[in-house]
């Protein structure tokens, strides 16, 4: 296992409120990691950090020996958390502007998850379910060949079907050596996939250890350590 | 990959820009046809309807270059910037993309624009007053008469290099003002967290429009020390024969100068916002 990310006193203020302080994480190839913490804890803050939406404060990322910019970007695939496609798009536009912009976009294997999915290529983003737009930014962040995966509150506010489908395709779609970070508040539905976990709690990094580890130390799930930390 | 976010700007907002540039297109073909129609008849209703063309192809052409800045500020302000900033290209690369589509655009509909112009005011030759550029460009051969460009090509070429470069500093500089306003409104938000986000672009929209009037005040008075400084400091008279064609010339040089360096520092502190500062 190769060092795939590493974030170095990571610190982040808007305005006088500290949103990360002094975060240090190491995340290796091919693992699935899960990172968890209350609202206002950091965890988008952190994932913005990664993927370049936020910039200077103090602090250093460096994502396969790239430091953040157009080639750590170009590595990594990001899933915000919410629906950011325009509703006046159709579906075709998106896998259309997905294979103009990403070189290792995968169109093929893009269209056949879409018809798993018996979405149209034809409909519009705004005329679909929450949930089925959802899934949709997730195939669409998927299908791509990315060292890095990240998803920001993939099941936000979609059913239990939907979850599962989405799972399906998290999963389906990583490549072995890539790793996958998920940030969700729905930590039972995500538990059993998980390699590693990171609890954060305002702005610093409460632990970061194997999800095992977790259960065999503790003798609890993931859940209920999570119910334990920030109740 | 600039070529590639290029090709996206046109993909989306292709249809929109074709529909304004047709709109324009369609306006100066009425246009012309009614004032020839109009020209055996009515040399006013000739003027109307060039004042009509004049009037709805500039509100068209506004209109497209809001609908490009509104495109700027869907990246910066809305969610859709969380997508196309992830894109692997540096953020900067965004807004050039922007200003060359913007400029091509509506490059495309100002001549269409001037060619209706110049068409009608050729149709109605000396009867009407002369809008745009067949305006200006009577103004400055008036100007010119009787000092020391003789030759009528040179003085036409002169004239017509400078009005043009001299209105896309100007058009690029107001564009630059609304580039720059979003970019400085995004970074205050983005570093003190402000939901408000409207609120903090309106203030520094009026604050963008007090400097653009300080530059406009510091334009005609450097003008106006430069035309003193020719007339008195050389011993010409501010109105005699020698000043008049550097009077006619330097104003547009000026113009360009000041509106072009303030567009370039504004574009400069956008980009260096956009790679540098941006939180999202």
């Amino acid at each position: 296992m190769s060092t795939l990310v590493e974030c170095k006193s990571l610190s982040h203020s808007y305005g006088k409120k500290k949103a990360l302080d002094d975060i240090n994480l190491t995340i290796c190839s091919g693992r699935i990691v899960g990172l968890f913490g209350p609202n206002g804890s950091g965890k988008t803050t952190l994932i913005k950090k990664l993927t370049g939406m936020i910039h200077d404060e103090s602090g250093s990322i460096v994502i396969c020996g790239n430091p953040v910019g157009e080639r750590s970007k170009a590595l990594v695939s990001y899933s915000p958390d919410r629906v950011v496609f325009n509703a006046g798009s159709k579906v075709s536009d998106l896998l259309d502007m997905y294979e103009l912009m990403y070189e290792d976009f995968d169109r093929v294997c893009a269209e056949e998850n879409l018809k798993k999915l018996n979405i149209e290529k034809e409909e519009y983003v705004g005329k679909l379910s929450k949930g089925n737009a959802e899934k949709i930014q997730i195939l669409l962040t998927m299908s791509r060949k990315s060292a890095l995966f990240i998803l920001d509150e993939p099941f936000n506010g979609v059913d239990p079907v939907a979850k599962e489908s989405i799972i399906k395709i998290m999963l389906g779609c990583v490549p072995e050596d890539s790793s996958l970070l998920i940030s969700t508040h729905q930590i039972r539905d995500v538990e059993q996939v998980l390699d590693e976990a990171v609890f954060i709690k305002e702005g610093k990094i409460l632990f970061h250890r194997s999800v095992e580890e977790i259960r065999s130390e503790t003798g609890r799930s993931l859940s209920e350590t999570y119910m334990e930390e920030f109740r | 990959m600039n070529k590639r976010l290029y090709k996206l700007e046109s993909i989306v907002t292709g249809k929109i820009m074709l529909i304004f540039t047709s709109l324009v297109a369609v306006y100066m073909l009425l246009s012309t046809i009614c004032t020839v129609a109009s020209n055996s008849t009515s040399t006013d209703s000739a003027f109307i309807m060039k004042t009509i063309f004049v009037l709805i192809s500039a509100l068209i052409i506004i209109l497209a270059g809001f609908a490009m800045i509104k495109r700027l500020y869907n990246l910066l302000f809305t969610d859709e910037g969380l997508m196309r900033l992830s894109f692997p290209v540096k953020n900067h690369e965004h807004l050039n993309s922007n200003l060359k589509y913007a400029a091509t655009r509506l490059g495309i509909m100002l001549i269409i624009f001037f060619t209706g112009l110049s068409i009608s005011d050729a149709v109605v030759k000396n009867r009407v007053e002369r809008w745009g550029v067949g305006n200006l460009y009577s103004s400055f051969l008036d100007i010119y008469t009787g000092n020391g460009l003789s030759s009528p090509v040179a003085k036409t070429v002169l004239t017509i290099v400078i009005l043009i470069i001299a209105f896309a500093v100007i058009a690029a500089n107001i564009y630059l003002s609304f580039v720059f306003t979003l970019t400085v409104s995004s970074r205050i938000c983005g570093k003190y967290n402000i939901l408000r986000k409207k609120g903090v672009i309106f203030i520094a929209g009026i604050v963008m429009y007090n400097i653009h009037l300080l530059i406009a005040e510091l334009f005609t008075r450097i003008e106006y020390s430069y035309s003193e400084w020719l007339a008195f400091g050389r011993g010409y008279d501010l109105f005699g024969p020698d000043c008049t064609l550097l009077s006619a010339i330097d104003r547009p040089v000026i113009n360009i100068l000041i509106y072009g360096v303030t567009a370039v520092l504004m574009y400069r502190i956008s980009a260096n916002i956009m790679d540098k500062k941006l939180n999202i």
